[in-house]
């Protein structure tokens, strides 16, 4: 009898917390009812559990919901293809802009044909795996997706977890807007990128939000500045060593500039927690030096 | 966002945390000790308990442990508690809050008797 009264008490709360906690709760009501032998302090008793459930079913009604509690999210076709189209079609396209810039310099600068040959014909080896990896580009993204518990996040590919960021394992999120949020755990490997064109954005921001404060970077490349730069740098550099005029100096030390500039703009937050910023912003240096040692040296001679 | 409801510390929050101060305890466990460590002026219901519980796992207060046999309830299977590093910092902070609340009342001799 007592049972049966219990369980219909029980469905004043939510299904959720029910679901989690009426087996535990039916136990705790037992193991107390059981510790009363006398019929005025079962009575007592009885009043209490009334009270307690009235006045704690209101507030789990009240409680604001853990969002998501548990939720998937994917990557539609159309976010597939803006994705393809914004950063690795972009990369691709940039190479090819550098190598024919670099190239059509050193032609037109009546560069030796030989060496221009090797130069580049080595540029274009360099920037063959953004050409190749298109198709595998795309494959990574259609199979992507994301499953939010309630304390931890997981990356899948094709449904399989692939990386996995417990809540309490969170050392950064870091947000770039127009492309995605960066959460990141102290193991590198295990960080999850998640772009800003996945369904649900908004829910998973949120969600991570209430998790660990978001930090918000300027608009960056997802390739990041190094690879397409250093790529575009070798070009030009390799025009103006094959030529050796003023005029093509002057790009090259512009280039080099530009370059330092936006290392250094970036080393102000740097994106993760190794030197490889400090040894690109070592290099932008040097090569900047270099260039501009090289173009006062065509100049004097 | 559940730490918001737990800032400030409610009373019953903290004498759950108390409770699992010195071991591993289940539900009805954490009860009785509560009763027991409040001299039974406070009697935890099984909604307040659960809901308390709830909120406490939330904000890493206390951790959830395996089920496992309970030797003081014939061996029946329990959900186990636990408090977490965090949990007992929390519970440190508001330990020192109140007695830096008890020492002024004190001084102010609005707390007298056995209490001083």
């Amino acid at each position: 009898m007592s049972e049966r009264v219990f369980s219909y008490l029980l469905r004043l709360y939510p299904r959720r917390f029910r679901d989690e906690y009426g087996a535990s709760m039916r136990l705790v009501f037992q193991d107390r009812l059981r510790s009363e032998a006398r019929i005025s302090g079962r009575t007592v008793l009885w009043i209490a559990f009334v009270v307690d459930v009235l006045k704690s079913a209101v507030k789990e009604h009240l409680r604001p919901a853990p969002f998501p509690h548990t939720a998937h999210f994917t990557l539609s076709e159309d976010a597939v293809a803006d994705m393809v189209r914004r950063s690795h079609a972009g990369h691709r396209d940039r190479m090819i802009m550098w190598l024919v810039a670099g190239f059509g310099a050193a032609w037109f600068g009546q560069a030796p044909a030989g060496p221009s040959y090797v130069v580049y014909g080595l540029l274009l080896l360099l920037a063959l795996p953004a050409f190749r990896g298109f198709g595998r580009f795309k494959q990574h993204w259609r199979a992507y997706s994301l499953h939010l518990d309630f304390d931890r996040i997981d990356e899948l590919s094709a449904g399989r977890v692939v990386r996995s960021v417990g809540r309490s394992e969170i050392s950064r999120l870091l947000e770039t807007p127009g492309f995605g949020l960066a959460v990141q755990s102290l193991e590198a490997a295990r960080s999850i990128w998640i772009p800003s064109t996945v369904n649900g954005y908004e829910e998973i921001r949120t969600a991570l939000e209430a998790w660990f404060p978001i930090e918000r970077m300027e608009s960056r490349s997802l390739h990041g500045l190094g690879h397409q730069s250093l790529f575009g740098l070798l070009s030009v550099y390799g025009a103006a060593i094959l030529v050796r005029s003023q005029n093509v100096g002057a790009v090259l030390i512009a280039v080099c500039t530009y370059w330092l500039i936006r290392i250094l703009w970036d080393l102000r937050s740097p994106l993760e927690n190794t030197p490889i910023p400090y040894i690109r912003g070592a290099i932008a240096l040097l090569l900047t030096g270099l260039a501009l040692k090289a173009s006062v040296l065509w100049h004097v001679l | 966002m559940p730490r918001r409801t737990l800032n400030p510390l409610p009373a019953t929050a903290f004498q759950i945390l108390l409770a699992l101060a010195d071991e591993d305890l289940h539900g009805y466990g954490i009860m009785r000790q509560v009763e027991a460590q409040t001299e039974g002026s406070t009697r935890l219901g099984p909604g307040t308990l659960y809901g308390s519980i709830k909120t406490l796992l939330e904000a890493q207060l206390i951790e959830e442990l395996d089920e496992r046999d309970a030797p003081d309830l014939g061996g029946e299977r329990r959900r186990y508690y636990r408090l977490s590093s965090s949990g007992r910092r929390v519970a440190s902070e508001e330990a020192h809050r109140l007695a830096v609340a008890l020492r002024v009342a004190r001084s102010k001799r609005i707390l007298r008797g056995a209490h001083v």
